[in-house]
């Protein structure tokens, strides 16, 4: 377990915008929060569920700009993770020691669909916390009531069983930015996004339709480039919000149960065994 | 095959497309050796290495530390440590950090060693690796591996690149700190009079097959060196293997040859490394073996 313990740290010493960037979204939603004062004083004014509204709104706006700045960290780190090691020969030190391939690669993925998100939920948890506190002190008093009024922990159980499926749906995606990271020879990003391209065009000159493209877009977390057939509608990621906690419950399940999230993380495998081989034999002299 | 071999490569050939470059080669190595693995460019040093370190698939057989380098390969990788580019070391990491992580993924690694050797050097714990100089880098590898307490050690050229200082230090740290009669150490480089002193074997290699392979403390019983001034008129027995002329002097090189015969011509000495290796190695002609 230390060795694990271990080899997540030297990941996390690595990629330092991995604790920074969320610090640093904090810090903003704090400032924030300081500089606009009563943002919510209004709340006052308005009967009980509007102010829940309001609220949940807030959250909301956080929770938007968090989903998307860790998208991109997420992104980042995995097209980062075994490409420049490449190019700067490290490999060639990581190699030499008793770490295997497949460990090296598959807690690379873990730092991605695991750690990752475990930080986007614990920034999350502060940030919703940090709001509800600095709005009491600076006088919106109907913020204590708040806290009475819709079960924080239900909220934030329902935040992570999100971050979950949103994990499991979007894995493919995230397998296949690590694949191009441990592949391409050089710029990763072009790699990933010009194959799915052109895979897309392809399916053009087909007589039958695929939706090739369509498929590869609804794997895009948290709905962006959402076509209808993304797990985020079902989770109905716009009704985190509203209590309804049991039906969010349901969705889920219902998600993790789909042919096509596990067709996903058949994919995935596949992916993922490529990386290691490739990791493993490929010559950098 | 003893119980003290470290390292067993058998009829192990490997080709790329039609290039063969490695031809049925064996070597064995057991504890307390020194190994150096010589040959020109191009001669199957790196490919011979990469394979006894599960890089690359081979044809025949290698057992490192027993273990099959290319399916136990992290397993072995507990008891063997390489070098394979001292500028391979990550420029993001402290030198603490990196003795840390050494210490979290190899069960026996001694912190305490590694930073004791790291003593009688510019380097410190809080350093980042991309401060340090590509000699300081080398201290720091070096370092590293004597913290491991691996029981074989390869280098691929460690000390490419390194000033004469440095390098003197490397291979001085290595003898002193490394070596003892259960380790092993296998070498290639091309500064082939560097590691003169240092090995207790000597193999050449060329085109991928072993042309050579003697312990250093039996060479002069099979090879004998001769320098004859150009003044004298003795006639040199035929059947040298290596000739080398300068205005003054004539410097020929025998194989198992009778020494008595040679004597009345001046005086033998015991042929240096460079000069083996250029015997083995002519270009002007095919290899003697």
């Amino acid at each position: 377990m230390n060795r694990y313990f271990i080899l997540l740290k030297r990941e996390l010493w690595e990629h330092t915008s991995l604790f920074k960037l969320p610090l640093v979204f904090y810090l903003v939603v704090v400032l924030g929060n300081l500089a606009f004062g009563n943002l919510f004083q209004f709340v006052e004014l308005a009967p009980d569920g509007l102010q829940r509204g309001i609220f949940r709104s807030a959250f909301g706006t956080v929770n938007s700009v968090a989903f998307i700045v860790f998208i991109f960290l997420a992104a980042f780190y995995l097209l980062d993770c075994l490409y420049t090691e490449r190019k700067d020969r490290s490999i060639l030190f990581w190699r030499s020691l008793p770490v295997s391939d497949t460990q090296t690669v598959l807690l690379k993925l873990v730092t991605a669909v695991v750690v990752i998100p475990l930080i986007l939920w614990l920034t999350l948890v502060s940030a919703h916390l940090t709001i509800l506190i600095l709005q009491s002190v600076l006088g919106t008093e109907e913020a204590g009531n708040f806290l009475g009024l819709i079960s924080l922990g239900k909220y934030w159980l329902n935040l992570a069983l999100v971050l979950l499926v949103t994990m499991l749906w979007s894995l493919p995606l995230l397998s296949w930015l690590m694949f191009c990271s441990a592949w391409t020879n050089r710029t990763p990003l072009i790699t990933v996004i010009a194959i799915p391209v052109v895979l897309a065009m392809i399916e053009l000159l087909l007589p039958f339709e695929l939706n090739l493209g369509g498929h590869m877009l609804s794997r895009l977390p948290f709905g962006f480039g959402n076509q209808g057939s993304g797990i985020d509608q079902l989770l109905g990621l716009s009704a985190l919000g509203t209590g309804n906690s049991d039906s969010l419950l349901q969705n889920a399940t219902e998600a993790l149960s789909r042919t096509d999230l596990l067709i996903g993380i058949v994919i995935s495998a596949a992916l993922v065994t490529l990386t290691i081989q490739i990791r493993r034999w490929r010559d950098v002299a | 095959m003893s119980d003290n071999t470290l390292l067993s490569i058998s009829d192990v050939s490997k080709s790329y497309g039609s290039k063969q470059v490695l031809a049925n080669a064996n070597l064995n190595i057991s504890g307390g050796e020194i190994v150096g693995l010589i040959g020109p460019n191009g001669a199957g040093k790196s490919t011979l290495l990469k394979a006894a370190l599960g890089l690359i698939r081979v044809s025949g057989q290698i057992r490192t530390l027993g273990y099959n380098p290319t399916s136990s390969r992290a397993k072995m990788l507990a008891k063997v440590s390489y070098i394979a580019d001292v500028a391979s070391l990550p420029e993001w990491i402290t030198v603490k950090r990196l003795l840390d992580y050494m210490q979290g993924i190899h069960s026996g690694f001694d912190f305490s060693k590694a930073n004791r050797s790291l003593e009688n050097t510019e380097i410190t714990l809080g350093h980042k690796v991309g401060q340090l100089s590509k000699g300081m880098k080398a201290q720091l590898h070096l370092a590293l591996i004597l913290g491991v307490n691996a029981e074989l050690l390869v280098l691929d050229e460690p000390t490419l690149g390194l000033d004469i200082v440095h390098r003197t230090s490397f291979y001085n740290g290595l003898i002193n700190n490394f070596f003892n009669p259960q380790r092993s150490i296998l070498i290639t480089t091309h500064q082939v009079e560097e590691i003169e002193d240092l090995l207790t074997r000597l193999v050449f290699i060329n085109s991928g097959k072993i042309t050579l392979d003697i312990p250093t403390a039996n060479l002069d019983e099979h090879f004998t060196a001769i320098d004859i001034s150009t003044e004298s008129n003795a006639e040199a027995p035929e059947g040298f293997i290596y000739e080398y002329a300068t205005p003054t002097m004539r410097t020929l090189v025998y194989k198992d040859t009778n020494a008595s015969a040679l004597a009345p011509l001046g005086e033998t000495r015991t042929p240096s490394f460079t000069e083996l290796f250029l015997a083995y190695n002519r270009i002007d002609k095919d290899s003697s073996e």
